[in-house]
């Protein structure tokens, strides 16, 4: 790979890169050294992104998401990744009601098992195919779904006292929620 | 509590923006490629403990077993010292000529004496004499 190439490259996929690591760490200081991390990785190991497995972006965004999961693992904060059976704790729900729309999102989010945040903002923000999250979360495509689906209902439980708030109908067409099989 | 429905989270999901990366953000290819050098330097390798540890120890042992004193023998050297006894250099014998076989015994044994019993060989037939001295 040429710099040039690689140059490309980090133009291309950098935002996603950091808004994945973001999203993940809820920290710009993580998310750029995670961003940095994933493109000197590219660069110096062009080899290991294979084309025909899917695109660049899935492949970076796949890196990032195993850097952050080793990030947790060094801070030991592993022990949280594996919770499937997630249930919400009322406590949190009261606290996000207090909140700004946003911020409750993302503390909603963010308060997901880390298994089921990585697929749901991989789905829901950056896109990505179930086949491709597959990948670069190192899954069954059926696990991607099935995880997928509990933080849909996990989030749902969460952000219930915004029901009121939202408007009925109307707006810009949903780009969210649709996912690419 | 109901809960939403897919369409309200949808809405709400899209409600939680990310930043872009920041525009100072760089990735310096060229320093990559120094940090395989300056790794030498600065760099960290993990090494599990019981690894480590069997590395002190191994380490440890070798300088205790380099830096030992070898007591010299002492006293009778070959009853009584530590260890195997000195061994005797042994030269080989040299090749004699048909002339020296024919040497006296006498002149034999002299060599011997001062060659270490090289070339020493048993009387073959001994043939005693009885001297009487008469009164």
């Amino acid at each position: 790979m040429t710099e040039a190439e690689f140059q490309r490259f980090f133009d291309e996929h950098k935002d996603a890169v950091y808004r994945f690591a973001w999203r993940m760490t809820n920290s710009t200081a993580v998310a750029e050294d995670i961003a940095q991390d994933v493109f000197l990785s590219l660069f110096r190991q062009p080899k290991r992104f294979d084309p025909s497995r899917g695109p660049m972006r899935a492949f970076l965004l796949g890196i990032a998401r195993n850097l952050t999961l080793k990030l947790w693992r060094d801070e030991e904060r592993w022990e949280q990744l594996g919770n499937e059976e997630f249930v919400t704790p009322p406590a949190h729900v009261e606290h996000i009601v207090r909140s700004e729309n946003a911020a409750a999102v993302g503390k909603a989010v963010r308060s997901l098992p880390p298994l089921q945040r990585e697929v749901l903002i991989l789905a829901e923000y950056e896109d990505l195919s179930l086949e491709e999250i597959a990948r670069a979360v190192e899954s069954e495509v059926g696990t991607v779904k099935s995880r997928l689906h509990r933080a849909r209902e996990n989030l749902k439980q969460m952000l219930a006292p915004f029901k009121s708030v939202q408007p009925a109908s109307g707006g810009r067409p949903e780009k969210h929620g649709t996912i690419r099989r | 509590m109901e809960p939403l429905d897919d369409k309200e989270l949808n809405q709400l999901l899209r409600k939680w923006e990310a930043p872009a990366a920041p525009a100072t953000m760089r990735v310096e290819t060229s320093r990559s490629i120094q940090s395989l050098w300056s790794w030498l330097w600065s760099g960290r390798i993990h090494v599990p403990v019981p690894v480590g540890v069997a590395m002190v120890f191994g380490a440890l042992a070798f300088w205790i077993y380099s830096n030992r004193t070898v007591p010299a023998p002492i006293g009778n050297p070959v009853g009584n010292a530590i260890g195997s006894p000195p061994v005797p250099k042994v030269s080989p014998p040299p090749t004699m000529s048909p002339a020296e076989h024919t040497l006296p015994p006498a002149v034999e044994v002299d060599k011997a004496v001062t060659a270490a019993l090289s070339g020493f060989r048993p009387v073959g037939q001994v043939e005693p004499k009885i001297v009487r001295v008469q009164p």
